[in-house]
């Protein structure tokens, strides 16, 4: 049985949205007495997080997360429900919060270090560390108002990295700073990981997500949908944002019946595979020449790649259910769930376009790395390695410097 | 950097609940209070530090608005209106009055103030937020620590030798800042909720400040209204400090006994009632 070190029963926070009136009309009365317009940001959620774990927080804006964040971190009570925390913990929001725009970078450090439960000693004692951290250089001496917004958000989040509690609360924390201060915190978080500390990760980075935590937990409208492997959360978050974002035209001529992908004898999808699709729609009236397109969309909202059909079929003209069959020999594109949109048309006129109406979800074939499989093959053999190491130096010799050798020794 | 293994045992267990008992606010409270204390010393540097940055004149304002009012006063109420300062020379007189007024004026303004100024932090980190009206009030006793500098100085000038009576000046200043911190607190949690505090706070200062004995003697006040008038511990604690201060008069034993208690539970209420409505401080400020 492992330890649990957060355990939130039944949580439930309310707001109450100030008087309708709260722009200083009405009168005293009525804005005493009026009732409040109550919001309830979070709905008798429950949860657990053990020891050493991390764990995962995804949600639309607006889920209940930072609610939840303010709730954990001890910043205001819930309405309802208890949350039990069992060692010291630490919110890794943005400290920046503390600064004081005159002060500068260093006496900044003193401030929000303390606001944070540090002593003077403490602090002292972990400048070095903290100061590396934010890599802000000599610009610590310098009042912060000073400072580009980037550096304040790294200053001020790096204080709070090196706190030494068991557990931590981590808020948006990788959408701070810059491509090297990222690879900092992701560090850092491997770290803290490793040293058996226990990690409540909020992140809309769906790949952090997935990369750190071990569990994950997905809020909806301010209500726990579900608890899972951070793949199986992600998925489902992922399909009720595309359900969200789902939309068609269509002309009264064509309407789309089926969508589906599946891999070799209908079964999952697997990168380095062979898949098909399949699209059915019907066509009230016959339509010459119609071309069907899958586009296919990275979870990102970037285009991955399109399957059509124009080129591909025969010229005719068509009516009432058609089926149009995709088949790929390998598939190259890697693990995870694509965005799917359909469109038909004829000649230049678009008789149906259909957007988010299904997901292809990929699974890990071949395992590979990058962004795609290539599909390839090697042969190795012996040769006579004198003379072709002794071209190769050369052909580099040509395309260098020719005054510098390749290999300085030092 | 390394990190300490988490250790098995000897965990904090901290329970966040909707409701908690007084005794739950009282302990939970100056627990926590006692060990942000380094807090509580940085937030007070950081007033007197950032107080004067970027003006002309830095530190000269310390000193500058008291002499100010004092020249101010003097002019209009002893040579245009005749105002007698008991036995004092009325600058001195007023100036002993302004002291312990200027700090409850200042510390009470700054922190309502203050704890709107702060809504950010008071939003995205968990502190004891008691500190921040707190911290301004330890920041005006160093504008009182000045003012008694200059008021040994112009004793010195007008002649009046200092005596060890004049150390009964000290109890008195603590009850100052007890009552100054009782009233910081009340009207920083009011004013996180309704604006309307900050709004009146001028008004309300100025009818204090009429209502006490900072520009004008206590013997002038009627003998049938005087217990109404020093029911008021801030009027106590004025008249005591300049007597105490000025002519080594040593205080009332029983206004002091009152004022002390007065002083005392107003602290423990106030901070009970700002701690009450801590909890849900954030959602509403």
């Amino acid at each position: 049985m492992p330890l649990i070190d957060i355990s939130v029963a039944n949580v439930s926070k309310r707001y109450a949205i100030a008087n309708s009136r709260a722009d200083g009309t009405g009168s005293f009365a009525s804005k005493l007495f009026s009732r409040k317009v109550e919001k309830w940001a979070l709905k008798e959620v429950s949860f657990e997080v053990f020891r050493g774990e991390a764990l995962g927080i995804v949600g639309h804006n607006g889920a209940g997360k930072s609610t939840l964040v303010k709730l954990l971190s001890g910043i205001t009570i819930p309405t309802k429900g208890e949350i039990t925390i069992r060692g010291t913990l630490s919110a890794m929001v943005e400290v920046g919060a503390g600064f004081n725009l005159e002060l500068t970078g260093r006496e900044n450090v003193f401030l929000a270090g303390s606001i944070l439960g540090m002593g003077r000693r403490e602090i002292a004692r972990k400048m070095e560390d903290i100061l590396e951290f934010a890599g802000i250089g000599s610009y610590i001496d310098v009042p912060v108002k000073l400072y580009s917004s980037g550096q304040f958000l790294r200053l001020g989040f790096s204080i709070a990295a090196q706190l030494d509690h068991h557990i931590f609360l981590l808020d948006e924390v990788l959408a701070v700073g810059d491509i090297a201060f990222q690879a900092r915190c992701f560090d850092r978080i491997d770290q803290l990981r490793r040293s058996g500390k226990t990690i409540v990760l909020i992140s809309h980075d769906l790949a952090a997500i997935e990369r750190i935590c071990d569990r994950a937990i997905l809020l909806n409208q301010g209500e726990l949908v579900i608890t899972g492997s951070p793949r199986h959360v992600i998925e489902e978050y992922s399909r009720t944002a595309y359900a969200a974002m789902s939309w068609s035209v269509s002309s009264s001529v064509a309407k789309l019946t089926r969508v589906c992908f599946s891999g070799p004898g209908g079964g999952p999808v697997r990168t380095g595979e062979p898949m098909s699709a399949q699209v059915a729609f019907r066509l009230r009236e016959p339509v010459q020449d119609p071309v069907v397109n899958i586009s296919i969309y990275w979870p990102s909202g970037y285009l991955c790649t399109q399957l059509t059909s124009a080129g591909r079929c025969r010229h005719q003209a068509l009516h009432g259910l058609i089926y149009a069959e995709f088949s790929c020999p390998v598939l190259t594109m890697q693990r995870g769930l694509y965005r799917i949109d359909i469109s038909i048309e004829t000649g230049s006129e678009i008789i149906g376009d259909w957007r988010c109406c299904s997901l292809l979800r990929v699974d890990p074939g071949r395992i590979v790395l990058g962004d795609f499989y290539l599909e390839h093959s090697c042969n190795m053999s012996a040769q006579d390695h004198v003379l072709s190491a002794g071209i190769e130096t050369d052909s580099l010799r040509r395309i260098g410097d020719p005054s510098r050798s390749l290999r300085k020794p030092d | 950097m390394t990190l300490a293994p988490t250790a098995a045992g000897d965990r904090s267990v901290r329970v966040i609940r909707p409701t908690r008992s007084l005794v739950q606010i009282l302990s939970a409270g100056l627990t926590e209070l006692w060990s942000h204390k380094s807090l509580f010393l940085e937030m007070t540097l950081l007033r007197l530090r950032v107080r004067y940055k970027q003006s002309l004149l830095g530190w000269t304002w310390a000193v500058l608005p008291s002499l100010v009012l004092m020249i101010t006063y003097t002019l209009i109420f002893s040579k245009l209106i005749g105002l007698k300062g008991d036995d004092l020379p009325y600058a001195l007189f007023i100036f002993s009055g302004l002291i312990p007024w200027t700090f409850f004026s200042t510390s009470v303004s700054t922190a309502t103030a203050g704890i709107v100024t702060h809504r950010y932090l008071i939003s995205r980190v968990a502190f004891p937020r008691e500190i921040i009206p707190l911290s301004y009030v330890a920041a005006a006793l160093v504008d009182l620590g000045i003012g008694m500098v200059m008021l040994a100085a112009m004793m010195g000038y007008f002649g009046f030798s200092s005596r060890l009576n004049t150390l009964y000046a000290i109890p008195v200043i603590g009850m100052l800042i007890i009552f100054s911190s009782a009233v910081a607190l009340c009207c920083s949690s009011f004013q996180a909720r309704f604006r309307d505090i900050g709004v009146a706070m001028p008004l309300l200062l100025q009818v204090l400040m009429f209502t006490t004995p900072v520009v004008y003697s206590s013997a002038a006040i009627p003998q049938n209204v005087k217990a109404i008038y020093f029911a008021n511990p801030l009027a106590i604690v004025i008249e005591a400090f300049r007597q105490a201060a000025t002519s080594g008069v040593s205080p009332d034993a029983g206004a002091m006994i009152y004022c002390g208690t007065v002083s005392i539970v107003c602290l423990v209420f106030s901070y009970i009632l700002f701690k009450r409505l801590d909890g849900t401080l954030p959602d509403v400020i």
